[in-house]
């Protein structure tokens, strides 16, 4: 890091190779913050999350019974310890929330003042998030599985939601009305997203094995089908149909410059695919548990080799997108993990699980210096006083200060 | 980073695998030890502990993982790398010890996994509480498991809240009674101090006027006139004795005369007492020198007369320097120990300095190679108690038996509670020098053996007793010429009354001998008296048969149950015969222990009175016993007749015994049995003549059988019938115990042991053996099914791990059993056999007429 400061210091090297650097650095040392942690309030599973774009600082959840939470992630309160508290609730006592479970959160891209949701209950419902009253109300046929705007729509304000029904839903949010669906799909939609780079392109997934890419503005048909084989289907292969998973696909999300579209599938797997050509990449990465209903996964931003943020059974794998690899896994949800969200700017991982929880991962390279000296200075001092329990002065140490108290404690040895 | 070594992870299993098979719900603390030993010396081997661990937790075993846990729990509270490791695993650690996995649930035994479920709860909730802050995850599994588990951490918390409090408590308790025992330790220590120092200063005195230091030996006399005046008096004599004394140093044969003339000067001067004793304490001197040994009967009085009056010599007169010096001397030889060497160097330079001047005087030779050698001899510090010092000497003797036999255990007591209940340091040295004082005034009572005039005081006061315990047996001899005439004339008249009246008056004769016995002590006249009978009927006897009147005194010491034969047999014999017995073992009898002579007498006149059956004297000869006690003349004729004696005397006891049959054919036939003849019987053959019986084939071989019923005889048991009195009592499936009452051995439950009132065997080795004896029926069981060996097979197979229970082991449940019965295949083919057949009954009864039933 010293290096790339230097040289940036000097203009040797561009700003971006220092972000670079430095955020992949960080993003593969993501560990259970010690720090950071939020509110616990929920009482069911938490099934999506959602950071708001404009100041990326508002997390939204939702999760089940409706419980829709905000929780500001700024650390304002001037300690290393910080526990993110909710400042906005839909629980129980809200008459408006939805009646099940929130299967989708989205903030609206350029106010906070303004938040989507969809869920169980066939509903898509747009909230005022000051007074936490819907503004308006959207009223599906199935199940609403997911809803996405684009993040970087100017001259559209369309939500897309994927229900049971086989067609992809645009909702109109400036005439409150859906405008029209996208018929390709001959199964209902499991997943849709934006295309972070084009904001007419928005690629959706189905229960028919299908993921199609499509032009909103070409309303006959899907711009292409993304085929598992590339053209060439294995011969004992029945059917001419170009399926993207042998299985359902439940999850979608393109990498943030928007050339790459990863998708996974009950199939048990996650696969890479170029939006540009339509073409599966070699990188076939086998999930164990994936997760039944719409898996909501994160991409990792800014790195030289992106990751892919997996919820898979308790952990939250973590995959290299380019090579497939596992890099490592994130382990600490005692249920099954549900879904993250990665944040851009800290370079942090946040992930929601059915254990209630919503952990925040960030990265722990610095707490691995401080581990380094720690260990160090106590090996000295072991070698010092063999015999001697430092237990009471390491008690000490852990009531004087609580930040530092795990690595002093840590060490000692009877 | 470093390499692990081989063989050092080797053993890490290998205590991994003997800690988690031992089957114990706790851990072996010593195997445990090494392996936290192990695991300390580098993360590494934390860390390849921790991979072990984790694979053993894997084991569907309960006993397994819950010693895996305890072991974890053991390394989590100490390393910090362990708990890392643990934590980034403990969604699986929940799951494998606390089943928190609906679909994995935990392995058997159940009652180990539940414990180790709660254990697990309660050591994650301390774990919590210290660790909770600095751990992310184990707080996250903390709140899962209180929130999905609805595990109710806080009645853990309060149980543990408790347990802590109970533990101070008790620990306050304790501490409170240790305060206590200090306090009345403390206040005991207080109240006896003070006795214990005037016990202390009791003996110290008394020693040291016993036995004074050398250094208290300066007596300032000058002050009292009265003993200067004895001084002046003296000093003419102090130059003989200065003399005297060189001389003996010299020519030791002199010795003797001069330290007589010494004596004898001495005797005619005025300082009487003092100088007296001083002189013959010079000629003891002298004698100690010349003959190098030390029977040293002085006494501490005159000792201390006799010290104190040299130590004023040496101060008056050059002369005596000598004198002093062997004073000294012969001081520290006699005296304590303690007398310090210095004091001993210093009396022998002083010695030899002068000795030699002296010598030159006297004799005018000198020797240059003259060298005095005095070598001290065994010391003994023995003090002669005598009139003057008794009182001293039993003061010092009381207070020493005071000491030790209280003040000494009460110190060591003292001590001992001081160092169970950590008392304060100087508590303990004050106790500690306490203690050393009294040891100090113990060894010097013991090397001045004050104490042993103690035990030779009870030594002597013992055999006193000794003595009176035993009567004083006159000399027989003396005693024969005291017998008056009277006395004589009535233990004859006695014993003519008692054989006339024969039977009759056996038993006033018993009681006799009772009322002999009894008042052992008291009736020594009585003893007299009836000894002087004894001897007055030897007096009367013409002749002097010592023979046999040495075998009846011998018979008389043998036990009363065979003396009673005795009695039946010699109750024939003629009263002078019995006269002559009586006396001839009061003869015997001389001067031995009065105690058997109270036996015979009385027996001899019970003999005398008891009632008679013919037997000879010759069998009475026989039957006398071996007996070695005191006889006075044994010859080889003797022993003989003892030898056959003691046959015929078991024959005698063993007729008495045998019961008496009725005459029969065996008998008759005794030596020849095989002439026993079965009577003929009569078969009825000339009834017709053409119908012949036929021949009987058993007739042979029946005949053996009648022989045998001939010969045979019925005894019937004449043996007291004892009723069993127990009960079998093990254990019954039902809950109760077996009521059956078997004498040895219990039907279904083998041998009849002690059992509790649980039915379990009260001794160990009863229930080991008891389980073997379960097993090998289980087994011998089993067999008959054709199963025995499988079992075995199975059992020999799993004694890799004998010390897990054995969980694939079905319950053996009455349920069980009757299913094994019921759906047996080959119960269910008959059954169904016969409920077709039926079926089939009713159907041909039904519809037999119709041909398709028919078909069937």
């Amino acid at each position: 890091m010293l290096r790339f400061l230097n040289s940036r210091e000097l203009g040797v090297n561009d700003p971006l190779v220092f972000y670079r650097a430095e955020s992949t650095r960080r993003v593969l040392n993501l560990g259970l913050s010690e720090e950071k942690s939020v509110e616990k309030q929920f009482t069911g599973n938490v099934n999506t999350l959602d950071v708001d774009l404009i100041e990326k600082r508002y997390l939204l959840a939702g999760g089940a019974d409706g419980y829709i939470i905000i929780y500001d992630t700024f650390n304002t309160s001037g300690s290393v310890k910080y526990t993110c508290p909710s400042v906005g609730t839909i629980a129980l006592n809200n008459r408006h929330r939805h009646k099940f479970h929130v299967d989708t959160v989205l903030w609206y891209p350029l106010d906070t003042g303004m938040f989507t949701s969809s869920g169980t209950d066939c509903l898509l419902k747009v909230w005022d998030t000051n007074r936490l009253k819907p503004a308006d109300e959207y009223q599906f046929s199935g199940i609403v599985y997911n809803h996405h705007m684009s993040p970087i729509a100017t001259r559209h304000c369309l939500i897309a939601v994927a229900c049971q029904s086989s067609s992809v839903k645009l909702v109109d949010l400036k005439s409150g009305s859906a405008t029209h669906g996208l018929k390709g799909h001959s199964k209902g939609v499991y997943s849709v997203k934006w295309s972070p780079y084009n904001e007419f392109t928005l690629a959706s997934a189905g229960a028919d094995c299908k993921i199609l890419l499509w032009d909103i503005r070409n309303a006959k048909g899907s711009l292409l089908e993304f085929d598992q084989y590339n053209g060439k289907p294995p011969e004992n292969t029945a059917g001419s149909d170009c399926t993207a998973h042998s299985r359902p696909v439940t999850g979608l999300q393109f990498s943030s410059d928007g050339l790459w579209l990863v998708s996974c599938g009950i199939d048990k797997m996650i696969r890479v695919w170029c939006t540009s050509t339509g073409r599966k990449t070699n990188v076939d990465i086998p999930l164990a548990y994936p997760s039944k209903k719409t898996a909501q996964f994160a991409v990792s931003q800014g790195c030289s080799n992106n990751l892919i943020f997996m919820p898979n059974g308790k952990s939250v794998d973590v995959f290299d997108m380019t090579t497939g690899k596992l890099q490592y896994a994130l382990n600490g949800h005692f249920k099954q993990a549900i879904c993250c969200y990665y944040h851009p700017d800290y370079h942090e991982l946040y992930s929601g699980g059915s254990d209630r929880n919503i952990l925040v991962w960030t990265s722990q390279t610095h707490n691995n210096h401080i581990n380094y000296i720690v260990k160090k200075t106590v090996k000295r001092q072991k070698l010092d006083t063999q015999t001697l329990p430092n237990t009471t002065t390491s008690n000490v140490e852990q009531t004087v200060s609580s930040a530092t108290a795990d690595n002093w404690s840590s060490d000692e040895e009877t | 980073m470093a390499e692990l070594d081989e063989t050092v992870s080797k053993q890490m299993s290998g205590l991994v695998e003997l800690l988690t098979t031992s089957g114990k719900p706790t851990l072996n603390p010593e195997i445990m030890k090494k392996f936290k030993k192990i695991c300390r010396t580098s993360d590494l081997y934390v860390e390849h502990g921790f991979v072990l661990l984790m694979s053993q937790l894997e084991v569907d075993h309960a006993e397994v993982r819950l010693s895996t846990y305890q072991m974890m729990d053991e390394l989590f509270v100490r390393s910090h790398l362990f708990r890392e490791l643990l934590l980034a695993d403990f969604d699986t650690f929940l799951e494998l010890t606390a089943g928190t996995d609906k679909k994995k649930p935990l392995p058997l035994p159940k009652a180990v996994a539940n414990n180790m479920k709660s254990n697990v709860f309660k050591s994650i909730q301390i774990w919590y509480n210290k660790f909770g802050a600095a751990y992310k995850k184990l707080e996250l599994g903390y709140e899962f498991l209180k929130s999905f588990q609805k595990v109710d951490f806080d009645s853990i918390q309060a149980d543990l809240e408790l347990e802590r409090r109970q533990r101070e408590e008790n620990e306050r308790k304790l501490e409170e009674a240790r305060q206590n025992r200090l306090n009345k330790i403390d206040q005991e220590i207080l109240d006896t101090e003070s006795e214990i120092q005037l016990s202390l200063t009791v003996v110290e005195n008394g020693i040291q006027l016993l036995l004074p230091h050398p250094d208290d030996f300066c007596i300032p006399m000058n002050d009292e006139p009265g003993t200067s005046e004895i001084l002046n008096k003296c000093k003419s004599c102090n130059n003989i004795v200065t003399d005297s004394n060189i001389t003996s140093l010299n020519g030791k044969y002199e010795l003797n005369s001069v330290n007589k003339s010494v004596a004898g000067f001495c005797k005619s001067c005025d300082s009487r007492t003092i100088e007296d004793e001083f002189h013959s304490k010079k000629h003891k001197q002298c004698s100690i020198e010349s003959e190098k040994e030390y029977p040293q009967s002085s006494t501490s009085d005159t000792k201390l007369c006799d010290q104190g009056y040299s130590q004023e010599v040496n101060q008056n007169d050059s002369h005596m320097d000598t004198v002093n010096g062997n004073n000294e001397e012969t001081n520290d030889e006699e005296g304590s120990d303690e007398m310090s060497d210095v004091e001993d160097e210093d009396g022998h330079d002083d010695m030899e300095g002068v000795d030699e001047s002296g010598m030159n005087k006297e004799h005018g030779y000198l020797d240059p190679t003259f060298s005095l050698t005095i070598s001290v001899g065994p010391v003994s510090n023995n003090l002669e108690e005598t009139e003057d010092n008794t009182d001293l000497i039993q003061g010092v003797r009381e207070q020493y038996r005071l000491i030790k036999t209280k003040f000494m255990p009460m110190v060591k007591k003292w001590i001992q509670v001081l160092e169970e209940n950590n008392a304060k340091t100087e508590k303990k040295t004050q106790v500690a020098e306490l203690k050393t004082k009294l040891e100090d005034a113990m060894k010097k009572c013991v090397e001045l053996e004050i104490s042993s005039f103690n035990h030779r005081k009870q030594e002597e006061s013992d055999s006193d007793d000794d003595d009176d315990d035993f009567e004083d047996v006159p000399d027989k001899d003396g005693y024969e010429e005291d017998i008056p005439e009277h006395i004589k004339l009535e233990a004859e008249m006695a014993s003519t009354s008692n054989t006339t009246s024969k039977g009759g008056k056996k038993k006033g004769g018993e009681k006799k001998v009772k009322r002999t016995k009894k008042p052992m002590n008291a009736s020594t006249k009585k003893i007299k008296q009836l000894a002087g009978e004894l001897v007055a009927s030897r007096r009367l006897l013409d002749n002097d048969d010592l023979d046999s009147a040495l075998l009846k005194s011998k018979t008389y010491k043998s036990n009363s149950h065979s003396f009673q034969d005795e009695l039946d047999r010699t109750n024939d014999q003629h009263q002078s015969q019995i006269k002559l017995l009586e006396q001839s073992s009061s003869r015997t009898q001389k001067g031995k222990k009065q105690s058997k002579i109270y036996n015979s007498p009385s027996t001899s006149s019970s003999i005398a009175s008891s009632p008679s059956k013919a037997s000879s004297s010759k069998t009475v000869k026989k039957d006398i016993t071996p007996n070695d006690s005191h006889s006075t003349t044994t010859g080889d004729s003797a022993k003989k007749v003892d030898c056959i004696a003691d046959d015929s005397e078991r024959k005698q006891s063993l007729l008495d015994r045998a019961p008496v049959v009725p005459y029969g054919v065996d008998i008759e036939h005794w030596e020849t049995p095989e002439n026993i003849t079965v009577p003929v019987k009569n078969k009825f053959e000339g009834a017709s003549r053409f119908w012949v019986a036929e021949k009987d084939e058993t007739e042979t071989a029946g005949c053996s059988e009648e022989v045998a019923s001939l010969t045979r005889r019925t005894m019937t048991f004449v043996g007291d019938f004892e009723p069993v009195k127990w009960k079998c009592r093990a254990p019954v499936g039902n809950g109760k115990l077996c009521e059956r009452m078997d004498r040895v051995k219990c039907p279904f439950h083998g041998k009849i042991i002690g059992r509790d009132t649980n039915g379990m065997p009260s001794n160990p080795d009863d229930f080991k053996s008891n389980d073997k004896v379960k097993d090998e029926d289980i087994v011998s069981s089993s067999k008959g099914k054709g199963k025995g060996k499988s079992t075995k097979k199975s059992k020999e197979k799993k004694n890799k791990y004998a010390n897990l229970t054995d969980i694939k082991v079905k319950e053996d449940t009455g349920r069980k059993r009757l299913e094994a019965k019921i759906f047996n295949r080959s119960t269910l083919r008959r059954v169904n056999k016969v409920l077709d057949n039926a079926a089939m009954k009713k159907l041909s009864e039904k519809f037999g007429n119709q041909f398709n039933y028919s078909l069937k």
